[in-house]
């Protein structure tokens, strides 16, 4: 809402100055913003709070800053005569839905008396002026917090009903749009029709007019449950809908309608008649135990008890104090007193929180235990960055067809999505990978090594599911063997041990996708991008492969331990092998083979292997090395000699291998 | 069909490589050298294809003739290549070092690990919760009910409505959630990410993070809060930066705190990124609604707390200086270059 200093301050009895009133503002937390002076006015708006409907008005406001002065509430003016007897009948389908209706006929008025003053107010106000008993409407709303409507009483016929819509009931609001309703909505009814959204807006049928001699003034109180409700399904949220949602009470409602009645009196003349009211508010304002010693228990001030009732009596409060313990009952347009808590913040927000010390806790050293999970999440980070790569974060809320990925897990979806492309929830942290791969490749950025480490979620029947996955992508880097590496690197300095590849169709790869195993548990995949997905990203022109790790396989295994081994102290002897093998030979085996000779081997290292000229196309060549190294004692080039043979003899008779090279010493 | 001696090979190949070596006069003609005679297909794998002709007997006394070889090879084409980058490297040193690729970290993680540790030096652990969140850990444990309008200020994103599933709109439900199974006192801080459906623009993003914090103790009071954060922002932006706590609202606190500190672009003179007021919002923060204790069953009137909730893409802005919200979520790796 848009507020000014000459509007507040004239229910104010006594001089507060525009800069003095903006830092009383500040000081109450409601931050006054886009101000605007101008002819000796300032306006702006103010953030009020979601259960501070009572600030939505001028003269609340006036209230709120009262404390600060020595000044009292200024009430605008409301005293009028009935001047006849015509009375329309009310009724309220269900006390639940309405607690209270008024209304009141006012007849042969003036439409086009409307002066100046009011034209400005509804100016400054932020309201573009219309006929003057809308004016009227909309200005005492602002003065009064209490929403307002003015019919054209010659458009409603028979009585005036609050009542649920019916179903396929139409009605045109003032806004134009034509709405189909249902029981969903409250409205103002005659014997006939619709004639009103209740508590959101009025309807066109009637609606007043340049000439409208004869109004009805509605002043009520709807259950803000069934406004908030309404207003939703509608998609209509307004300033009358804003006010009852936040709660209004008896008080303000009556005001409200007096308030109208007088000013169309008033401005406009007429003959008004006496109100039609259905219903009674209910209300109890709870009585608040508040003991003294507690507000500075929880301020950290010490705050004098006469401060406290002073300050609560100028806000309206009923206090009574016995001993260090006050009786208090807020006023029942503070709705958002329920218990002793919320007057303590009262008490400091009046006495400032400026004048709260700041002091540091005197408290036990008990630890809290920081969670393992985010630890160790922070540490691969790290190993990550030390192999090369740089951390991305994406958003995780993605596109379809980013998160339904075809063999992958079903994925959850937002049912009221900001975009098409922004409706569902990642599966997988490649796609988005990807996307920003493209755009990096696109900004020239060719060669790149990314890794994200965040959650991946899926849709399991009705419930739903989310874990941490640690993900890589290789942008023309070194391709497949050199990111296999970094992530074996990864995943042993992470303490897992016992990995375990195995060639299985994945995700984003059919033929090129390697399963990796830790500890026998399926954890993730390394791969090379197929042509097809690369294509989808516009990526066709790169070489890229990716990797992605389930920490949830592995978070049992992950451990940061260092572990002290003595360095060997005796030379090794190394010697290199050249064998020509099948090519389905699964490298795996050959390490495997070589252990089970239980020679004292340290290190096998395949260094090359290729397909192609001289070897026969169903074979690869194969070269690794292997060293050797003793603990005890330093080995004897023949019996070094002798391991070579023995390897070379169980390779060749188990794995079909077929010697190409000998062995050579360094 | 008489076999050559192996022996005799050995010298003849040995002799020559040594000549060739000497008359390799660039680094290319010296790495044909290795190919010709160390590479795969090199004279060296040429005589060891050749072991298998021999007997057992034999084979070892090559095999060792032939490795004997090769080490000498190996020798002479390292100090050859070790010779000629010497002469180059005389030449002319001012070329500039060929730039290494260096990975780094994002933004939200350096910022969030500051943060972090600046709460871990006052004894604060590190928590975390869920994305996906019920509306009861989300909304109704910390005290905002249904269908009232504090909720409007979290515009939620339902993964099922009717379920009551959501994605967390802050880490607050990381709050119900250590209280449901720690006893006080303690003391917390929780990062994570979070996701509000907001119109995307230069200050807001449907999906940001946010760090929340924690301690409940016997005697916790405003004024603990106003310590701790004062500290935390201090260390966090200097000792010259001031800040301010001035009322606010919160369901799950009261009483409620907005903290802001003094502009860091501007030093408080106005400028646009603090609306010409000369100071920055930085988060929110309060004393714990008791209704959020008698929520987890701990006794309102014996312990009392404070909590407070920042963004942590903000703070990256504060402390940066970086313009745009967007920018975290392009990952452009340029960017995330500049942070470390
Ligand atoms: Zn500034």
């Amino acid at each position: 809402m848009r507020y000014s200093h000459k509007l507040i301050a004239q229910y104010i009895g006594g001089a507060v100055g525009k800069d003095e009133l903006i830092g009383y503002l500040e000081m109450l937390g409601l931050n006054p913003s886009a101000i605007r002076k101008a002819d000796g006015d300032a306006v702006f708006e103010l953030e009020t709070p979601a259960n501070r409907g009572d600030l939505l008005s001028l003269t609340g406001v006036a209230r709120e800053v009262l404390p600060f002065t020595t000044h009292s509430l200024k009430m605008p003016a409301s005293g009028f005569k009935e001047k006849n007897s015509s009375l329309l009948p009310v009724k309220i389908e269900d006390k639940n839905d309405c607690y209270y209706y008024s209304c009141r006929i006012i007849k042969g008025i003036d439409p086009s008396a409307h002066p100046a003053w009011l034209k400005e107010s509804m100016e400054k106000l932020g309201y573009r002026s219309s006929f003057s008993v809308v004016d009227i409407s909309n200005y005492a709303m602002a003065e009064t917090g209490q929403p307002l409507h003015i019919f054209d009483l010659d458009k409603i016929e028979g009585f005036v009903e609050v009542r649920r819509a019916r179903k396929g009931e139409i009605l045109t609001t003032l806004d134009g749009k034509k709405r189909e309703l249902d029981a969903g909505v409250l409205v103002i009814a005659d014997s006939k029709k619709a004639v009103a959204l209740a508590g959101i807006m009025g309807g066109e049928n009637s609606e007043v007019a340049a000439h409208t001699k004869n109004i009805l003034i509605e002043s009520a109180v709807f259950n803000p449950v069934v406004v908030r409700r309404g207003r939703r399904k509608l998609g209509l949220a307004t300033e009358a809908s804003a006010r009852f949602e936040r709660g209004i009470d008896a008080g303000c409602c009556k005001q409200g309608m007096a308030r109208a009645a007088f000013l169309v009196s008033e401005i406009c003349g007429g003959e008004a008649g006496p109100l039609s009211e259905e219903g009674i508010m209910d209300e109890q304002p709870p009585e608040i135990r508040l003991d003294g010693k507690k507000v500075d228990r929880l301020s950290g001030l010490e705050i004098e008890g006469a401060f406290i009732k002073n300050l609560l009596n100028k806000l309206n409060f009923d206090v009574k104090k016995r001993g260090s313990v006050y009786a208090v009952k807020p006023p029942p347009y503070r709705k958002d007193i329920r218990e002793d808590v919320d007057v303590i913040e009262e008490v400091v927000k009046y006495r400032q929180y400026s004048e709260v010390p700041s002091e540091m806790p005197v408290a036990s050293i008990k630890p809290t235990p920081s969670s393992a999970e985010v630890e160790a999440a922070e540490k691969i980070k790290d190993i990550a960055v030390r192999l090369g790569f740089t951390e991305v974060v994406n958003m995780g809320i993605t596109s379809k067809e980013n998160a339904a990925l075809p063999g992958g897990p079903v994925p959850a979806e937002i049912e009221n999505p900001l975009s098409a492309n922004l409706g569902f929830l990642r599966t997988s942290l490649i796609p988005e990978m990807l996307e920003a791969a493209g755009f990096n490749v696109n900004r020239e950025v060719k060669n790149l090594d990314i890794f994200e480490l965040g959650r991946v979620y899926r849709k399991e029947n009705s419930s739903y599911g989310e874990e941490w996955m640690l993900s890589f992508l290789s942008v023309n880097s070194g391709g497949f063997f050199s990111l296999k590496g970094k992530i074996h690197k990864l995943l042993e300095k992470s303490g897992i041990k016992d990995i375990d590849y195995a060639s299985q169709p994945g995700i984003f790869s059919k033929e090129e996708n390697l399963g990796v195993c830790c500890g026998g548990v399926e954890t993730g995949n390394i791969f090379i991008v197929s042509e097809g997905i690369k294509g989808r990203y516009g990526l066709q022109k790169e070489d890229i492969c990716g990797g992605e790790i389930r920490l949830e396989g592995v978070r049992e295994k992950i451990s940061f331990a260092g572990v002290f081994r003595e360095q060997a102290r005796y030379p090794s002897s190394r010697r290199d092998f050249s064998f020509v093998f099948p090519e389905s030979l699964i490298w795996k085996k050959v390490e495997d083979l070589i252990l089970s000779l239980e020679l004292p081997v340290e290190k096998i290292e395949c260094f090359d292997f290729y397909r192609g000229k001289n070897i026969p196309g169903s074979s690869i060549s194969v070269s690794f090395s292997v060293i050797f190294r003793s603990s005890e004692r330093t080995l004897g080039s023949e019996e070094v000699a002798g391991f070579t043979e023995k390897i070379i003899n169980a390779v060749c008779s188990v794995l079909e291998g077929k010697l190409r090279g000998g062995s050579g010493d360094s | 069909m008489e076999r050559k001696p192996i022996k005799d090979d050995i010298e003849i190949i040995l002799k020559r490589a040594v000549e060739e070596a000497v008359t390799a006069a660039d680094s290319e003609s010296l790495e044909n050298w290795k190919t010709k005679y160390l590479g795969r297909k090199g004279e060296i794998n040429g005589l060891f294809s050749r072991l298998s002709e021999f007997s057992a007997e034999e084979r070892k006394d090559a095999g060792a003739r032939i490795n004997d070889l090769k080490n000498k090879l190996e020798g002479i084409y390292g100090e050859r290549k070790e010779g000629m980058a010497e002469k180059r490297r005389s030449a002319n040193l001012s070329f500039p070092g060929k730039s290494p690729s260096i990975g780094a970290l994002h933004p939200v993680t350096i910022v969030t690990r500051e943060m972090t540790a600046i709460f871990a030096e006052m004894g604060f652990g590190i928590a975390s919760g869920p994305e996906i969140e019920t509306d009861y850990y989300n909304f109704e444990a910390l005290n905002i009910p249904a269908e009232h309008p504090s909720k409007d200020v979290w515009d939620t994103f339902y993964v099922s409505e009717k379920d009551k599933i959501l994605l967390r709109t802050h880490t607050s439900p990381v709050q119900v959630r250590i209280m449901e199974k720690t006893s006080p006192p303690f003391r917390v801080v929780a990062v994570g990410k979070c996701f509000r459906k907001d119109d995307v623009d230069s200050t807001h993003s449907p999906v940001f993070h946010q760090m929340e914090g924690l301690m409940v103790d016997e005697g916790i009071n405003f004024s603990h809060l106003k310590g701790v954060l004062t500290h935390f922002i201090t260390r966090m932006f200097g000792d010259s930066v001031k800040v301010k706590f001035t009322p606010s609202f919160f369901p799950f606190t009261e009483p409620s705190a907005e903290v802001s500190m003094s502009c860091n672009i501007c030093k408080g003179g106005g400028c646009s990124t603090c609306h010409k007021t000369g100071y920055i919002e930085v988060l929110g923060c309060g004393m714990v609604h008791p209704q959020v204790f008698r929520n987890v069953g701990y006794d309102a009137e014996k312990f009392t707390g404070f909590a407070f909730g920042m963004g942590i893409e903000r703070l990256a802005i504060i402390k940066f200086g970086i313009t745009d919200i967007r920018y975290f979520y392009q990952n452009d790796i340029r960017f995330i270059g500049q942070f470390s």
